[in-house]
């Protein structure tokens, strides 16, 4: 049967679907990183993005497919987490964007919203690279176009766009010299094609769509198996966030068509006034789509937008990590913000870098770090949390260092984002701090830190593989300097001894090492002696760190 | 013999305080007098610092004793009888001392110096400690022995206070800290990582100059720093530690390599007072540009 509208209520079953076999696939695509360490966590990022994209499509309570994409789009952006998380919720703003004003689309409307999708994507990536999900996501929308033009069928187009996204994805090892080295493919594309499977699934399995099969299927439990926390009893109490006021002040403000057009934003509204002014007061999910809309009839003031759920959580002392508005949080505030003129928002795992990190002066801690990518929303409300108007972010991880980004431009405050690309930078950055520096004059002195140090990190090998020449077996040992494989083998001692000789030049270098829970601290310290012994003008630094996934974090300076 | 003889015509006597760490051999070559403070350990005991305690004594107390040693200016009366013995007719003193930012010694000496009738005594606040106010003293005591009156000196002393510089680096702030002088740089107590922090003195008080982290590298910056400030002229310098030997040598190997200096330096260990203050492990440079 042919389907040639998608309504809302459609695309919040795809986005179900798509999210739910990104839940089972997430594993296999976290798998699939380039280096032999789990060094980005894409399936994961990937997947709780797009939960926080699914639960944002699900509280808007329409059925026009603009405002559900808008929403998701939102909620995409907001639950971010890792540079594949972001480039998907700009994928997902650039869908919206087409779909905007539109109650249902067609098949010429999906396929240009992924087009400008795929454009949107590109454009949040600073230096795109061929072979990656961009590409998926360009082949897929050219595919898109080619379609349309034969068959107004949406579900035809969309297992055209499958087709042509899978066999992009099969084509990113000839593309990028790293994944046919390493044998695989893209798994930011891999993601992509198994979020349109869901898609199509869901549709197939939600046939004919109906609200009734959506509710039952909600009734049933089956749409967030496994995730129960994911729809938690705070937010369903309340359904709207934001408490939203203002006046608008016009010439001829329309009272009646006002209130028909919120009325899909949200509840409790009402809409006073006489043609040349107006009050307006709304409980919604979007402020901004209030706001905007009430923007054509005139000049805006006196506006008033509370967050209810925080009001509410402040008054049922709601842990802020149950809201949903307000995702998963353990920021906690470092001891001397003191009088300075800036705060610092640091991301970091580990007992000890936490410890190093608040005792140079970070205000705020967000958990995060090498396969645990913090959400924008995370860094977000770091940010908020933190003292004053002026807050730097350092993202510590590569992989975090664009929703470090996307979390500053969302944020009111001034924040600026001192790129760290490894905790060794992190803390480099953090050791120029001076209590009477101004924010630029830290900020400045941040960045001019990051490159006096080159860091490296040791960790197991998740698969076997061969790179750089070298043979490695699953479980191995293997040593990272300044993001190259340099070292492999069974003994921590060789495989240190060896990365260093590799990756450190010169006389008189500090070595400072950070050790995970599974080394002990006299087994570090011999090695580390036995290493001094060789290199008599290396000065070595050891100190707890207690950060996941690797054994040893090093920096040379 | 013509030190000798200049020693028995010398009317111009140069005093000091122990916090001058002047070794030995010097004190006794340039005919310095030296009073001493006090240092006083927890069980009460107290000691003339440089007199009845040396250096090596008193670090190993340090480390043993789990309390920290305090310290006491000489009263007026041990400077006023220390004056009355060197006065004399047609005798002149000059009383260089530890900067009056850090230490009350400045106080005792310029009550004393009018507890002693008819002297003629100078009191100069040196602004500075340990071989800085070494090389003043030395400065002095060299014109003093060549027959220069007492203006002429007084004019060398204040030229060298102006030039002199002082650059050290600490092992722990906490011996800084407890004295109180250092608040700018409390906020680098309590962190985690080895920070070594360099510091200056600067109008008469201790300051933190810049942080730096591995004990190698605090060396290349301290001589960096002197290096810097000397632009090319040759200096007069002295080295500086605290129970420090390897780094004292790796100090003095490193500034051969890289400053003009003008004669041999100087090397001394912190004495039991400055060392109560500063703690074991201080390494630093003294210096002035000539």
């Amino acid at each position: 049967m042919p389907v040639y509208t998608f309504d809302g209520n459609d695309l919040k079953i795809m986005l179900r679907g798509a999210a739910d076999l990104l839940g089972e696939a997430k594993g296999e695509i976290d798998s699939l990183n380039v280096f032999p360490v789990p060094d980005g966590d894409t399936g994961t990022n990937m997947f709780n993005s797009l939960k926080s994209a699914v639960r944002e499509a699900e509280s808007a309570d329409t059925e026009k497919i603009g405002l559900v994409a808008a929403a998701a789009a939102r909620g995409c952006l907001l639950g971010a987490r890792g540079n594949s998380g972001v480039i998907l919720a700009q994928f997902l703003s650039g869908f919206a964007g087409i779909l905007k004003d539109k109650e249902t689309a067609a098949a010429q409307d999906i396929a240009r919203a992924f087009r400008e999708g795929a454009f949107f994507a590109r454009q949040a990536v600073m230096n795109p690279v061929e072979g990656t999900i961009l590409t998926v996501f360009r082949k897929s929308a050219e595919g898109a176009g080619t379609v349309t033009a034969q068959s107004d069928d949406l579900l035809r187009l969309l297992v055209y766009i499958l087709k042509e996204a899978f066999l992009a994805l099969q084509e990113t090892p000839e593309q990028l010299e790293v994944l046919k080295e390493a044998g695989v493919v893209d798994a930011g594309g891999k993601g992509f094609v198994v979020i349109l499977e869901g898609m199509l699934q869901a549709l197939k399995k939600a046939s004919p769509f109906s609200k009734e099969s959506l509710s039952a299927a909600e009734e049933k439990g089956i749409l967030f198996k496994g995730d129960t926390q994911f729809l938690n009893t705070a937010y369903n109490k309340i359904k709207f966030a934001y408490c939203t006021e203002f006046l608008i002040k016009g010439k001829a403000v329309p009272v009646d068509k006002i209130k028909k057009e919120l009325a899909g934003l949200g509840d409790s509204m009402l809409v006073v006034g006489d043609e040349g002014i107006a009050r307006v007061h709304i409980h919604t999910n979007h402020p901004g789509s209030v706001l905007e809309n009430c923007l054509l009839y005139g000049l805006i003031d006196d506006i008033k937008i509370n967050n209810m759920l925080k009001q509410s959580k402040a008054l049922l002392s709601i842990p802020a990590e149950e809201t949903a508005c307000k995702p998963a949080k353990k920021a906690s505030t470092g001891g001397e913000s003191g009088k300075r003129n800036y705060a610092v928002v640091s991301v970091v795992s580990g007992d000890g870098l936490k410890q190093i990190m608040k005792s140079l002066g970070a205000d705020v801690i967000v958990p995060g770090g090498q396969t645990l990518n913090p959400s924008t929303g995370e860094i977000l409300n770091a940010i908020e949390e933190a003292p004053g108007r002026n807050v730097i972010v350092l993202p510590n991880n590569k992989n975090v260092i664009l929703s470090a980004k996307q979390a500053g431009e969302a944020s009111a405050k001034d924040v600026v984002v001192v790129p760290s690309r490894t905790v060794a930078q992190g803390i480099a950055a953090l050791f120029q701090l001076e209590r009477e520096d101004s924010a630029d004059q830290a900020v400045l002195k941040m960045n001019s830190a990051l490159s006096c140090v080159s860091s490296g990190e040791i960790a197991f090998a998740v698969r076997e593989i061969v790179y750089n020449g070298l043979k490695i077996n699953k479980g191995d040992l293997i040593g990272i300097w300044n993001g190259e494989l340099k070292s492999a083998g069974k003994e921590l001692g060789t495989v240190l001894a060896d990365l260093l000789s590799e990756g450190v030049d010169g006389e008189g270098r500090l070595i400072t090492i950070y050790y995970s829970d599974s080394v002990k601290k006299t087994e570090i310290e011999n090695i580390a002696a036995e290493i001094n012994r060789q290199h008599p003008s290396w000065e070595f630094e050891l100190h707890y760190g207690g950060q996941p996934v690797y054994e040893l974090i090093i920096s040379a300076e | 013999m013509s030190l000798e003889r200049g020693k028995l015509l010398q009317k111009l006597h140069i005093v000091t305080d122990s916090t001058a760490d002047l070794p030995e051999t010097l004190v006794g070559e340039y005919d310095i007098t030296v009073v001493p403070l006090h240092v006083i350990f927890g069980s009460g005991e107290s000691f003339l610092d440089g007199v009845e305690i040396s250096t090596t004594e008193f670090y190993m107390r340090l480390k043993q004793s789990k309390e920290l040693p305090s310290t006491s200016q000489p009263t007026p009366a041990e400077f006023a009888a220390m004056y009355q013995k060197l006065a004399g007719p047609g005798k002149s003193i000059i009383s260089i001392h530890i900067s009056s930012g850090m230490s009350g010694t400045v106080q005792s000496a310029n009550l004393a110096s009018r507890m002693v009738e008819g002297a003629d005594i100078e009191v100069i606040d040196s602004r500075v400690v340990s071989m800085g106010l070494g090389i003043i003293v030395l400065e002095a005591a060299k014109c003093a022995r060549e027959g220069k009156i007492k203006q002429e000196v007084i004019g060398v002393i204040r030229k060298t206070i102006e030039k002199m510089e002082i650059f050290f680096v600490v092992e722990t702030l906490e011996y800084l800290a407890r004295g109180g002088r250092i608040g700018k740089a409390q906020a680098l107590l309590g962190t985690v990582l080895n920070i070594r922090p360099i510091c200056t003195i600067s109008e008469g008080i201790i300051h933190p100059y810049e942080k730096v982290r591995g004990k190698t590298r605090s060396i290349d910056r301290l001589v960096q720093l002197v290096s810097e400030r000397a632009a090319q002229r040759p200096v007069i310098c002295s080295f500086i530690h605290s129970a420090d030997p390897a780094g004292l040598e790796e100090l003095r190997t490193k500034a051969a390599a890289k400053l003009n200096l003008l004669h041999p330096p100087i090397e001394s260990e912190l004495g039991a007072v400055v060392g109560t203050h500063a703690g074991p492990g201080v390494l630093g440079i003294v210096f002035l540009p000539v």
